[in-house]
């Protein structure tokens, strides 16, 4: 029994191990070329893209905020938002209109 | 007679061993059963962060200020006006005008970005062709370009504008999730396009690092130009979108990982006191361990040293899978629950960056989902005498 639990124990950490060097793996190729192509893509287009959504589709917001930083979806039709509306499910990010103070008090 | 303290963990681990050898159909259950819960939370974890990575060098990268008129209450396009105005500021470097909209491609959504010359040369290290010089020339997005088998020269004309041709100088080789589904001009030829004069999306000024606070002060001041005919200005930056971007990626994923959670440790003890999964033998097991001599505390470190196992091999074969699926499969059937809008097999690339965090994370929850099955159910049973556990 005991070489079998030798051999299930060299098994848990080779498995262990295989995990810890694909993860190492990967962030190294992050750090790398990928990190410096997006770099040179973002600076060329000034910035582009934030949310996780390819693109504009239902609003600008949760594409980009910084190109539309209004959440124009949650006025109309339906006030409140679409609940099916794509950024309002299961996805990773979701950016909020931030609100602002706009009232103004005049006294009589 | 006490056993050095290394000896007697060596000895646990060598009979939690035996014993998941022992009970190898239950162990392999377990086993699949957490690997099942771990895989979507890895790799919900993983996109999540890869997005974050990708879009903190968008924000890095960009604009220290993105200025459009106030129309309607929302962001509405600038007018070229206010550009020498901008670049007379004090710490201004540079103020470049922007287009971006939307256009379908056939029957695909895809951003279209207008952009200054100098910008499009910028671009030349990531394009497969050539970048745009002369009238008429676009990039397109490889996710584009691959959907539709498009090749570099090819003509094209779009519903939103017919009367405008276009021709493919170069395909812009993937770097991130939005340099997919784009079309890149020049700033004159998107505004021709869009059928536009004199205006532009967004105006972008650049600023050396230390004058930003200062900047931000003569731009507010700017907003608000106080005469009734002039539309305010809308000005975001860096450090507000930074934030707003951040809290957007935590928000979601802090909500995901509760929820997750919750659900995955619900569903682990349902499946245990539904199933009964093995609690007699559990018994027995436990009962001839007491008549040998084992002490409790014993018995839990071997259960424990049993929960360890099983949830390092199931968290190393989840994250295996999951990077198997995101980075062999780019994500396949499991990407659109966590990127919106893209479908069973994917097109564009999805990011996925696998942190020591995650793993640590998942091992964390497995152990405890598997503690809290097993620690307390043998502690009861070992408070029985032996003879009743074994008979």
């Amino acid at each position: 029994m005991e070489r079998r639990s030798r051999i299930a124990l060299v098994l848990v950490t080779l498995l262990v191990v295989m995990a810890a060097i694909a993860i190492f793996f990967d962030l190294q190729t992050w750090r790398g070329r990928r990190a410096e192509d997006i770099k040179v893509f973002q600076r060329a287009v000034g910035g582009l893209g934030a949310g996780a959504i390819a693109t504009p589709i239902w609003n600008f917001i949760n594409y980009d905020p910084r190109i539309f930083s209004v959440d124009d979806s949650m006025t109309w039709p339906v006030p409140g938002g679409y609940s099916y509306g794509p950024d309002r499910t299961a996805t990773v990010s979701y950016f909020e209109e931030i609100p602002e103070n706009q009232w103004i008090f005049h006294e009589p | 007679m006490d056993l050095p303290r290394t000896l007697i963990i060596k000895n646990l681990l060598f009979a939690a061993c035996g014993d998941l050898i022992r009970h190898r159909g239950r162990s392999f259950v377990v086993t699949l059963c957490l690997v099942a819960i771990l895989f979507p939370l890895v790799t919900a974890l993983a996109i999540s962060e890869g997005l974050r990575f990708q879009a903190e060098i968008s924000i890095g990268e960009g604009a220290d200020f993105y200025v459009s008129e106030d129309r309607y209450g929302g962001n509405g396009p600038i007018s070229l006006d206010h550009q020498s105005g901008l670049s007379g500021l004090q710490g201004v470097s540079r103020v470049t005008p922007r287009v971006v909209g939307r256009a379908y491609f056939a029957d695909r959504l895809t951003a279209v970005v207008g952009l200054e010359p100098e910008a499009l040369s910028a671009l030349k290290t990531l394009v497969q062709g050539k970048v745009p010089e002369a009238p008429g020339e676009v990039l397109l997005g490889q996710g584009i370009a691959r959907a539709f088998k498009i090749q570099v020269g090819m003509p094209f004309s779009l519903g939103a504008n017919p009367h405008k041709t276009f021709k493919v100088t170069g395909i812009l080789s993937h770097s991130c999730l939005w340099s997919s589904d784009l079309m890149v001009m020049s700033h004159s030829d998107a505004n021709e396009f869009f059928i536009i004069r004199g205006l532009s999306t967004q105006l972008l000024i650049y600023t050396p690092n230390d004058s930003s606070p200062l900047l931000a002060k003569s731009l507010i001041g700017r907003s608000d130009p106080g005469g009734s005919q002039v539309p305010h200005l809308r000005i975001e930056d860096r450090y507000h979108t930074k934030e707003r971007v951040q809290a957007g990626f935590s928000h979601k994923g802090g909500i995901f990982i509760i929820l997750y959670i919750i659900v995955a440790t619900l569903a682990i003890q349902a499946f245990l006191i539904t199933s009964g999964f093995g609690l007699r033998v559990m018994e027995r097991e436990i009962g001839v361990m007491k008549a040998i001599g084992w002490r409790t505390s014993e018995m839990l470190g071997e259960i424990g040293m049993e929960c360890l196992l099983i949830s390092l091999t199931a968290i190393s074969s989840a994250i295996l899978l999951s990077m198997a699926l995101t980075k062999g499969l780019n994500g396949i059937l499991i990407a659109q629950f966590f990127v919106a809008e893209v479908g069973l097999v994917p097109e564009v690339e999805i990011p996925s960056r696998y942190l020591p965090f995650h793993g640590l994370l998942g091992l964390a929850l497995a152990f405890c989902i598997t503690l809290s099955g097993g620690l307390w159910s043998a502690w009861r049973k070992a408070q029985r005498p032996p003879a009743e556990l074994m008979r």
